[in-house]
């Protein structure tokens, strides 16, 4: 006899078609009952959309169903680009830790972001380096 | 620029300082700053800057080209560009920030680098507003994930370019890697 390591087969599980449709409800909820336990959502996902195409009367095919989930979840750049663009002032939501200098953070500070390329700029601040271009370029203050 | 422009603190060397972002943060930035126990002299700080009146927030989604149309206007009235740009685009381009729903950085790339593209378009519109005479970027260059060998042709191709046009670009290092910060300095080219 020749041995595979198929998922079932080796355990001589019958394939979903030949389990009656009551019965292959009752497993899947069964399952999905396990996989909340375990708060394994990707299965509880899966076993839900086989419930559904069980009930429709259609075979379900695991790898199509993932396959098809991570391909909604890409995003072209148009895609991308408009909701940018739809994108609005939402309050607290868009304050960065990174946006200014007054957080405790130390990466917060402009300053140390861009330091050793304001020593490259022979700069040892960013007041410095606009308190020097003030002086080169003699602008109207 | 690009941000709440809370990266100077003195303006007595600046004539204006144009801040650009959504939605004005400054009352937001003030609430926060007492609730982190932000020392008093700083809060002292932040309440100077904000009320200085060499200072202006232009609110407005950078992108869509309206944005920008009011940050030229800002241009034209006053100076040929600005004589410096400092920003710091790794927040919405990657996973730092905390409080970030305004981002890019759950893109799923499909086959092209829409982040990448999307910097870029970002960065070439940004260099356009500084002055020839001078005017400095500072910036970030986020981590998107390029693949080396795309971004080594990426940037030969554009340095070269760029530097035909009158961009010198510094790099903080040498293999300019994404995550680093880069300087760009705008001279006027010869006719």
């Amino acid at each position: 006899m020749s041995e595979t390591f198929e998922p079932g087969a080796w355990r001589n599980e019958k394939a979903p078609e030949e389990i009656p449709f009551g019965e292959r409800l009752r497993l899947l909820r069964l399952r999905i009952g396990k996989a909340e336990q375990r708060s394994d959502d990707q299965e509880v996902r899966l076993l839900e959309a086989e419930i559904r195409a069980t009930e429709a009367g259609k075979l379900f095919d695991r790898e199509e169903f993932l396959r098809e989930e991570e391909k909604k979840k890409q995003r072209s750049k148009s895609d991308v680009l408009r909701e940018m663009q739809g994108l609005n002032g939402s309050g607290e939501k868009d304050i960065w830790n990174y946006d200014g200098m007054y957080s405790e953070h130390s990466e917060a500070g402009y300053d140390e972001a861009f330091l050793t390329l304001l020593h490259k700029l022979n700069y040892e601040s960013i007041a410095r380096l606009v308190h020097e271009r003030a002086g080169e370029l003699k602008r109207p203050l | 620029m690009f941000g709440g422009a809370y990266f100077l603190t003195n303006l007595e060397d600046v004539s204006t300082i144009t801040g650009a972002r959504l939605k004005n943060v400054d009352e937001d930035m003030r609430i926060e700053a007492e609730a982190n126990w932000i020392r008093a002299h700083r809060q002292q700080e932040l309440e100077d800057l904000v009320s200085n009146p060499k200072r202006e927030i232009i609110e407005g989604n950078l992108y869509t080209s309206k944005s920008w149309n009011r940050i030229k206007e800002k241009i034209q009235n006053e100076t040929d560009g600005f004589d410096l740009i400092a920003c710091r685009p790794q927040g919405p381009f990657g996973h730092f920030a905390s409080k970030q729903t305004e981002t890019i950085q759950d893109v799923i790339e499909t086959d092209s680098n829409s982040k990448e593209e999307l910097f870029v378009m970002l960065l070439e519109r940004t260099l356009k507003l500084l002055s020839p005479d001078g005017g400095i970027l500072l910036t970030q260059v986020p981590v998107m994930g390029t693949k080396p060998k795309i971004a080594a042709a990426f940037w030969k191709e554009y340095l070269e370019r760029k530097h035909a046009e009158g961009y010198e670009f510094i790099f903080e290092s040498d293999h300019h890697e994404m995550g680093d910060s880069m300087a760009v300095i705008r001279r006027r080219i010869s006719p």
